[in-house]
């Protein structure tokens, strides 16, 4: 919920930090980003020490909070005779949720871009009630960028400038932060540990208007014509970069694990030892996965690694902006970062907006 | 966020209602017509769908997958589903027995356009078990006779065994007011003294005029784009031909992405489409 009243900008000092992720730590389960060797994960903060806001990417985006890899969805006891558990029972909401709020600390743009593609595309015909559960219970801090990272292309993405769904946003100033208070939770949050902040000067206001104004013109902009993507794929559905895409790609679903955009879940159901009951469990799935699109009697929609990259684009770049009017990818560089095949985002865009032959 | 998501959610999206298989007849040696009756029986008064819905039927602990209703839109008491075992699930189901109680999602998804085709024509073509989704059409045309006008049915089959609601077929058949013809693949058993070939072979048997006509297709995948060829040269304008798809489902309400064609979920968008709108997007036809 925005602010009745624009809480003016405040500083908080780096050194500041451990505590007061520490004291948040007491009232919610608190996730950031943490070193794991040479790479930097979202994990459970226990302690403000633990933070690296200074991280470049992670490994797996924040997703995992919202949408987690594997979830719960209804709960069933076989025996004496079938009883189900709906998720939406008031009777029930503890096993959706345990009522502990959580907080994610120091979310960078691009995530930010992808929660809020997926509170609209998880909201199109019927609100999906387990990510909507968590949506509403996280509280977010984002933390801008002011260095790009390796494969990242958000500025070309439209992604850089995005603070919409996060709480409150930080901006590295110096030796502190400088807060904007952007919902009445995050007023709350300050409000909680408000002998950490101290109110911003005009000068630091300034200041900071610069370094964002000054960032645009250091972040790479690969992709000068992304939004003209829907068009270009129009064109190049049948060109022949598919068919050398494919011959490159492993079809291993690498890519969309780690896709902060990526929302796709299978259904299994898992009965426990005793077999009295069990649970239907959702899992992350990968469109690049060969059964993906398998249908009973065997007839598989995409059955050739072609079919299957081709599809993954065009739901990104073509599907996706034509329900909700938003491209679904942020330009992280998680995927071109991860995939064992050396496929670049980048180039494979470029190649598109070439007409794809 | 201006307003929190979860204020919005909707019950019915997934929510499992428990139902009793209170009747099974066998159709071929691997597909069962089951009868379903909600355990709750004011469940089984609100229920209602329009021809061409499927439901989400739930065997726990082996799964859960969608099936086209079967049985008569217009029939409060119970309604059926017509499956046929091929995957983990249906194997299941086929060794489930009567008092049976199974866990059904729905009905989902957008039907065949019965409004639309009152007072019209209607041309219905099924393929195999996609004979299944169109039978409730069937089914409502045949109860309210006098709503709708001419009435022809093309269906095909692999052989003549695997032909589904053979006493109806031998109804409509000798009935006055629909023109029905169908035909098999291949007759190994010599028992079979009608058409052989494939769907469009019937196009020669039966006269289509393209005049206030509407056709209601379903079939499997490949068969579409040879049945659409035949409507095309009759004639017949993109917008009143009707395709129901089959995908991959895992949710149902626009979540899981596996039904996607295009920017259409097949299970909310569809999964009866018209030609016109599917032809537009990408891998559907």
């Amino acid at each position: 919920m925005a602010p009745k009243k624009k809480t003016s900008p405040l500083i908080l000092k780096k050194e500041d930090i451990p505590n007061f992720v520490s004291k948040l730590t007491q009232i919610l389960t608190v996730y950031g980003p943490v070193a794991k060797k040479s790479q930097f994960i979202f994990d459970t903060i226990t302690d403000g020490t633990q933070l690296r806001l200074d991280y470049d990417t992670t490994i797996l985006p924040p997703k995992k909070y919202f949408i987690p890899p594997e979830e719960e969805m209804v709960k069933f006891s076989l025996k004496p005779e079938l009883k189900i558990q709906n998720p939406l029972d008031e009777k029930n909401t503890e096993s959706l949720w345990n009522g502990k709020r959580f907080l994610i600390f120091g979310i960078h743009s691009c995530d930010l871009t992808a929660i809020k593609f997926h509170d609209h595309i998880l909201t199109q015909v019927y609100p999906d009630p387990y990510r909507a559960q968590r949506r509403d219970e996280g509280i977010i801090i984002g933390v801008n960028c002011l260095t790009p990272c390796e494969d990242g292309f958000c500025k070309s993405a439209g992604a850089l400038n995005t603070t919409e769904t996060a709480d409150l946003m930080l901006t590295e100033l110096n030796n502190s932060y400088y807060v904007d208070v952007l919902t009445t939770i995050g007023k709350e949050i300050v409000d909680y540990c408000k002998t950490q902040f101290s109110s911003a000067t005009q000068q630091q206001v300034n200041q900071v208007k610069k370094i964002i104004a000054h960032r645009a013109k250091s972040f790479p902009d690969p992709l000068k014509e992304f939004q003209k993507l829907p068009g270009q794929l129009e064109d190049s559905y049948e060109g022949e970069m598919w068919n050398r895409l494919g011959r490159r790609c492993f079809g291993c679903g690498a890519c969309t694990m780690v896709c902060p955009t990526c929302f796709c879940f299978d259904v299994k159901d898992q009965i426990e030892l005793d077999t009295t009951k069990g649970s239907r469990v959702r899992k992350w799935d990968s469109c690049q996965l060969v059964d993906f699109a398998l249908v009973a009697g065997g007839h598989n929609f995409r059955p050739t690694i072609p079919s299957r990259v081709r599809y993954r684009i065009y739901h990104k770049f073509w599907i996706e902006p034509e329900q909700i009017n938003q491209i679904g990818c942020v330009g992280c560089g998680r995927c071109t970062h991860t995939c064992p095949a050396d496929i670049d985002m980048i180039e494979l865009l470029t190649e598109i907006e070439k007409g794809g032959n | 966020m201006t307003q929190p998501i979860t204020s919005r959610l909707d019950k019915h999206a997934y929510e499992f209602n428990q139902a009793r298989i209170v009747r099974i007849t066998p159709q071929t040696p691997d597909t069962n017509l089951y009868t379903f009756e909600y355990v709750d029986p004011q469940r089984q008064k609100q229920f209602s769908f329009t021809p061409g819905q499927f439901m989400l039927l739930s065997v726990f602990g082996h799964g859960e997958a969608p099936f086209g209703i079967c049985s008569s839109p217009n029939n409060q008491d119970s309604f059926e589903l017509c499956i046929r075992s091929v995957g983990k699930l249906t194997n299941v189901l086929q060794n489930q027995h009567q008092g049976s109680v199974v866990g059904l999602r729905g009905p989902f998804g957008h039907g065949w356009p019965m409004d639309e085709v009152k007072g019209k024509n209607i041309v219905i073509i099924g393929g195999g078990i996609g004979l299944v989704p169109l039978r409730p059409a069937i089914l409502d045309i045949i109860e309210n006779r006098d709503d709708y006008g001419k009435l022809q049915i093309m269906y095909g089959a692999r052989c003549p065994e695997e032909l589904l609601f053979k006493d109806e077929l031998y109804i409509w058949d000798n009935r006055r007011d629909i023109e029905y013809v169908a035909t098999v693949d291949r007759d190994d058993e010599h028992c079979w003294a009608g058409n052989i070939g494939v769907v469009t072979v019937l196009f020669d048997r039966i006269t289509i005029s393209p005049k206030d006509t509407y056709a209601l297709v379903c079939g499997p995948p490949i068969m579409y784009k040879f049945v659409m060829r035949e409507l095309e040269k009759i004639g017949l304008p993109d917008d009143r031909i009707f395709l129901s798809l089959e995908r991959r489902m895992k949710c149902g309400v626009g979540h899981c992405s596996h039904c996607l064609v295009g920017s259409k979920f097949v299970c909310q968008d569809g999964p009866v489409l018209s030609y016109k709108e599917a032809k537009t997007q990408r891998g559907a036809v």
